[in-house]
This record gives structure tokens, sequence and C-alpha cells, in this order.
């Protein structure tokens, strides 16, 4: 078990930090957090928060001695994320919901004497569908007079990145990758539209509040006069709600959005696809998916539908905003759709480049899905096979791949435009390569099409290596 | 114009704000400070110190836009008020 890496992503915060001991999940409340702690289980704001899905709910450990027993106050077991994901994993509509959430517990906590102290969007992560506050002890109780502490916090791990992803592309919630802290204000606004200074909201928390920055900067507190009062402050987060809420992305027609709709397969390859894949779900019977290019989460929803734990990976975000609407509306709590670029997944980032961790890191899933995907990378990115085979050795135990030879409507398309350098992209060059790493366990042409779907389990290690390689690195995302 | 507007700005902040200091009066002197930033703004420390700026423009802040959710509160209550005057009418045989 590995204390020091579990640890790296909580280190900043001296009221406590999470740990594993036998492969669970738990935080130190260190004894300087006491006062604020018991004021959040007493005063009943802990209750109401898990009552209504805002916070994660936590059991007290007594019998477990802790890491750090000198300035431990009390040891809590969180109950745990299975995959931990980030603000630039997010769709537009995860981080508007994830930003409402946290302006809901803000206001929660304020009718119960106490204020958030920090607003990181690191905080949230998805559970059952929808966002949560995974760090207990984010909570202080409020001083008379003082301001938030986390308004700019806010402002720029939230308002900020769905203002940019709002009003000039969608793509720019890329930028909370390079700035861990949130999207620093003056470059927010210097990106806005000039429409947005009319915006009283947006001219306010962003514009205004760039350029308080700078004015007030070096200033002297102890010289000011202004408190802040209860109603300033319920005034403040109702602002910042009013402006969340206006804020709106209506994704254009995209390429993959309507790929189901324009795609060369025919009714019968699509049902039968379907019908393999869930043929093979029913034969592995895994705890958790992840799908790779799931686009809007068609074919996922069928591992969600039997209560696997779906992860749906695209490179889209308009198929990920639509993944995740539908999966809202429909209250289909098992599927976490995700943003992700499989030639550039996210990168392990902060600080000793492992506060936040890569793609890779996280993995490995129990079983990987790869459906009319293989193409895109050895075809349209010349990833050759044995590195894709090598890829996905290493971030799952078993793998439902879909081969796309060469004949196939769609790879002729990729290949209409370049010289075909692709020698080894065939059947047999693609069964060679995978071999080496995985034993094939079953395959099926897809009916109506030149397709073939595989069902393959990971060579070397066997599933309870996987497990407990697996445990700690899931969960440790947890601040 | 920008070293008019800090005078202007020096001026308001001097202003001795007890003899009418009414609600009127207070926000006054906060829509002109607000007004000004737009203006004007040094470049002095931001870099380093975000935080206090901040946290001293949501002092600001704050109090200016507690005006607007006082009326907003008002205004719910007599949308409540009126919305519960009207079904009762209806419901009354």
């Amino acid at each position: 078990m590995n204390h020091k890496k579990s640890t790296l992503s909580s280190f900043r915060d001296p009221s406590g930090f999470v740990f594993y001991r036998d492969g669970s999940l738990y935080r130190q409340v260190n004894a300087i957090y006491k006062e604020d702690y018991c004021h959040l289980m007493d005063s009943g704001l802990y209750q109401a928060l898990v009552d209504s899905d805002l916070l994660i709910p936590h059991q007290e450990i007594t019998d477990l001695t802790p890491p750090n027993p000198e300035i431990s106050y009390k040891i809590i077991q969180p109950v745990p994320i299975l995959f931990i994901s980030y603000p630039y994993e997010w769709c537009f509509s995860q981080l508007k919901d994830a930003a409402l959430n946290t302006l809901s517990i803000q206001k929660r906590a304020l009718d119960f004497g106490m204020t958030l102290k920090d607003c990181s969007a690191y905080n949230i992560q998805f559970w059952k569908g929808k966002p949560v506050l995974i760090d207990t002890l984010s909570f202080e109780r409020i001083q008379a007079g003082t301001p938030w502490v986390a308004y700019r916090q806010f402002c720029q791990h939230f308002l900020a990145p769905l203002a940019l992803m709002s009003y000039t592309d969608v793509r720019l919630s890329q930028l909370s990758r390079i700035h861990l802290d949130g999207i620093p204000l003056d470059l927010a606004s210097a990106l806005l539209p000039l429409m947005t200074r009319f915006r009283p909201s947006l001219l306010f928390h962003i514009h205004l509040h760039a350029k308080g920055q700078r004015y007030f900067a070096g200033k002297d507190l102890a010289r000011s006069r202004r408190t802040m009062t209860l109603r300033s402050h319920l005034a403040l987060v109702d602002s910042l709600e009013s402006a969340v809420k206006r804020l709106i992305w209506q994704p254009r027609r995209s390429d993959w959005i309507s790929y189901y709709q324009e795609c060369t397969y025919s009714q019968e390859a699509l049902e039968h696809k379907a019908a393999l894949l869930e043929d093979f779900l029913d034969e592995a019977k895994p705890v958790g998916v992840w799908d790779l290019g799931a686009n809007t989460g068609f074919l996922s929803r069928l591992a969600a539908e039997r209560g696997i734990s779906t992860l749906c990976f695209d490179m889209d975000p308009a198929a990920v905003e639509k993944n995740y609407l539908d999966a809202k509306e429909n209250g289909q709590a098992g599927i976490l759709p995700l943003l992700l670029d499989l030639v550039n997944p996210s990168p392990n980032i902060g600080w000793e480049n492992q506060e936040r961790l890569s793609f890779m890191e996280r993995a490995p899933a129990d079983t990987v899905i790869a459906l009319a995907l293989i193409h895109h990378l050895a075809i349209s990115n010349n990833v050759p096979l044995s590195r894709i085979a090598s890829f996905f050795s290493r971030i799952c135990d078993r793998l439902i791949i879909e081969f796309v030879p060469k004949s196939d409507p769609q790879v002729s398309t990729l290949l209409k435009t370049r010289r075909d350098i692709f020698p080894d992209y065939t059947k047999e060059g693609f069964e060679r390569e995978f071999m080496e790493f995985f034993q094939l366990i079953r395959s099926e042409p897809i009916r109506d099409s030149l397709r073939i779907l595989y069902l393959m389990e990971k060579r070397e290690m066997g599933r309870e290596g996987f497990e407990n390689q697996g445990d700690e690195r899931r969960t440790q995302g947890h601040v | 114009m920008r070293k008019m507007m800090k005078a202007f700005l020096r001026k308001i902040r001097s202003c001795e704000p007890v003899k009418i200091e009414t609600r009127a009066g207070a926000m006054f002197r906060m829509i002109c400070l607000l007004l000004c930033l737009l203006a004007c703004s040094t470049k002095a420390y931001a870099y380093l110190d975000p935080g206090t700026g901040s946290y001293l423009f949501q002092m600001i802040l704050a109090t200016f836009i507690a005006v607007f959710f006082g009326v907003k509160l008002y205004f719910n209550k007599i949308k409540h008020f009126f919305k519960k005057f009207l079904s009762s009418e209806k419901n009354e045989p």
C-alpha cells in the first residue's frame, strides 16, 4: 500500500487528510478542526446535507490507530467513490450541476451558522449519477462580518469555465487542466465576448471581479471598515446561483452525435451487434465497465441496465453532454459519461505530478468495451496495432472489442484522403497482436457487416491481482 | 481620462461618510467605485495577491446586491401572498 501516494491530493488542508488502510479509504480529522467538525455534526448540517444527497456520507471509526496520532481528533470512513473524475473531464451540464450543488451546500451551511471554506471543483464527484461534495472537512463556522473566503475559488473553478464554455467555446473547459486552481479571472474576462459585459451577473462576478482583484491587490485588509451581513452572504450566493442557472450551452449538431443515424450500419447489423454485446456481457459478468468511444452511450446502456457500473468515455463534448442529460432524465445512476481524448488522455498533474491522476493511473477497469474504435486509433491516428493491444492490456482485465476491416465503408472513407500505409491492419494482424496480451474467449462476426466482435481476457495477471491494484488508485482522488 | 477617474475615486473614498450616510448615499458611493474599477486598475500585486482583491471586492459587491436581494425577497413575499389568496378564493365553494 502506498500511503505517500494516497495522501497526495489532500496535503494542502491542515484540517485533515485521507489515507488507506487494508485497501479502505479513511480520513483523519485533525485536532485543529475539532470545533468545526463537532459543529457540522451536532448542528444537524451534516444530516441535512446527506439527506439531500449533497454530501458524501461517512461513519466514525473508533478501532483504528490514526496515521498521525499526535494531531488526530477522529477517523472517519467516507463511502468510497468508484472512479474519481476531474472537471476537465466533465461536460457542460456536469460542471453546471456541480456548481449548483456547491451553491446549495453553501446556502444550507449558512442556515446552520457555517460556510464553505473552499470551493474547489475537485471536491465534487459524481456518485449515483449526481454531484456530491466529498470533502467533509470543507466547512467552518462563520465569523460575524467576514466575507465568503471561497468566493474567488467558486468564480475561478465554476463560473469562469461555464461562462467560457457557454459564450466562447465549449472546448475551453480544457483550460482547467492547465490552471489547477481554476481559470484566472483576468484571463476569463479577456476571452469572453463583449456582450457578457452587458450581463450583470457576469459583469460583476467575472469582469469587475477581475478588475477588483487588480485594484484592491496589496491593500491593507485591516483598514477596511466594511463587514458582511448574513443577508449579504445570501445575496451573493443567490446572485451566483442565478448567474450559473442562466448559462446554457446548446450543442451544435456534431459528427458524432448523429453517428448512429448516419453511419453505414444496417438496422440488422446494429441489432445483432447489440445482441452480441449483451451475450458477451452476460458471459463476462463484469462488476464495472469502461466504454471507450462510447458516443452518446447508446450501447453502454446495455451494461448499465444489467446493474454494471458503467463509465462512458468520448472525445466529443456534444456526445458526452447528450449522454449525461439522457442518463439524468431517465434516472440512470449507473452511468457516468466523461470527456476523454484517447490519443491524449488526462495526464498526471499538480504537485509532484501526482495531485490529479492520469487516466492510466486510474485504471484498470474490470472490462473495457471498444466498439467501432480501433480504426480511428490505427488509421486516423497512425497508432500501430501492437501499441493498441499493449494499451488495452494496461487498462483492463477483459476486453470486448470490435474489429473493423479495411473493406468496411467507414474505413474506406478514412483511407480516401490518405495513402494506405497500414499493411498489417488485417483481421490476422489484429488477432496476432492482441493474442500477445490477451487470450480469446469468443469471437463472432456481426451480421450484415464485415465486422467481428471479440471477447478476450488478459493473459498475465489474474483478476485478484488487478482488483488489489485498482482499489487504492480508484479512490485516491479524495481531497 | 484615467487620471481624472483616479482623482474622482480618491474624492469619493475621502468623503466624510457619517454626515449623510443614508442607504442611497452608500449605494451611490458603491456604484461609483464599481464603475471606476472598469475604467482604472493597477497591475500592482494582482498576480501575487488575487485573494485580497477578491476579498475586498466581494464586500462591496455583496452590499450592493443585498439591496436587490432584499427587493427580490419582498417581491417574492407579495407574489406568494397573491398566489395563496387566489388559490384560497378558487377553493371556496
